[in-house]
């Protein structure tokens, strides 16, 4: 129940970050260009990837902190349905070009965002038991 | 902006909550592996936002306020579904030398998730049956 709870407000957070994060990006590019979302998604994949190593790895953060971080919170700050309707809107009509380059700018981009940031994760977990 | 922000977050903790529900109902099944979690909530989160898209638009067969729409949307359907968490495990079957799985997961997703998209649009757009 705890568990849940925790989700709960993680995810309630995570809610509120995306939306604060694509509104004010939305304040500089054209209605039709999803760059607020694109964003949100590339910064949680990095994030997250940070930030899973240093929860696996005993003395850094609770572990109870996995279920408000990466279930919660940044489970629901990213979002994979926003973005198919938004490419399905975009590959439906006359601007399927930029249909294209948003999907494969989230696909390639959050992949390479969350291996670097696994990397940086695993990196900063070693520095800790370093002698 | 507070009202959108604070409607989505109520939205998002329902998403989430289910998200986790998904996943807990697949341990009781026997299902272990995360991504079967992760891909199935990816593709029925992305076919509900698209049936929701034309359902409760105002022409819509149920004409929702741009709040209730937010709500469920970008609330309940983004919290549900989950772009880091996709590509983290993505990434992480691709490190531990399963190249082929890696590729399959992220194909399917892409696919899966735009085709059930377009899916729910096309069905929740079609006009009641009188």
């Amino acid at each position: 129940m705890q568990l849940y709870l925790a989700i709960a407000l993680g995810g309630a957070a995570g809610g509120a970050l995306r939306t604060a994060v694509n509104l004010w990006l939305g304040r500089f590019v054209s209605a039709e260009i999803p760059l607020g979302i694109w964003v949100v998604n590339l910064s949680g994949s990095l994030t997250l990837g940070i930030l899973l190593p240093l929860i696996r790895h005993p003395g850094w953060l609770m572990p109870e902190t996995y279920w408000f971080l990466v279930v919660g919170l940044f489970g629901s700050y990213t979002t994979v349905s926003t973005f198919a309707l938004q490419s399905v809107d975009l590959l439906q009509g006359p601007r399927w070009r930029t249909g294209i380059v948003y999907v494969s700018a989230s696909i390639i981009g959050c992949s390479v965002a969350a291996a670097i940031g696994l990397t940086l994760g695993h990196t900063l977990a070693g520095w800790s038991t370093a002698p | 902006m507070i009202k959108v922000t604070a409607v989505v977050a109520l939205g998002s903790a329902v998403g989430a909550v289910c998200r986790q529900a998904l996943r807990d109902l697949g341990l009781v099944l026997g299902i272990e592996a995360t991504v079967w979690s992760t891909f199935s909530a990816n593709a029925s989160g992305s076919l509900v936002i698209g049936l929701l898209a034309a359902v409760t638009l105002q022409s819509g067969r149920m004409p929702l306020g741009p709040m209730p729409r937010q709500f469920l949307m970008a609330g309940v359907c983004g919290g549900f579904t989950t772009f880091s968490i996709f590509s983290v495990e993505s990434v992480q079957l691709l490190t531990d030398g399963h190249q082929v799985s890696a590729a399959t997961y992220m194909l399917a997703t892409l696919f899966t998730c735009l085709a059930a998209c377009w899916l729910g649009l096309r069905v929740g757009a079609r006009p009641r049956a009188s």
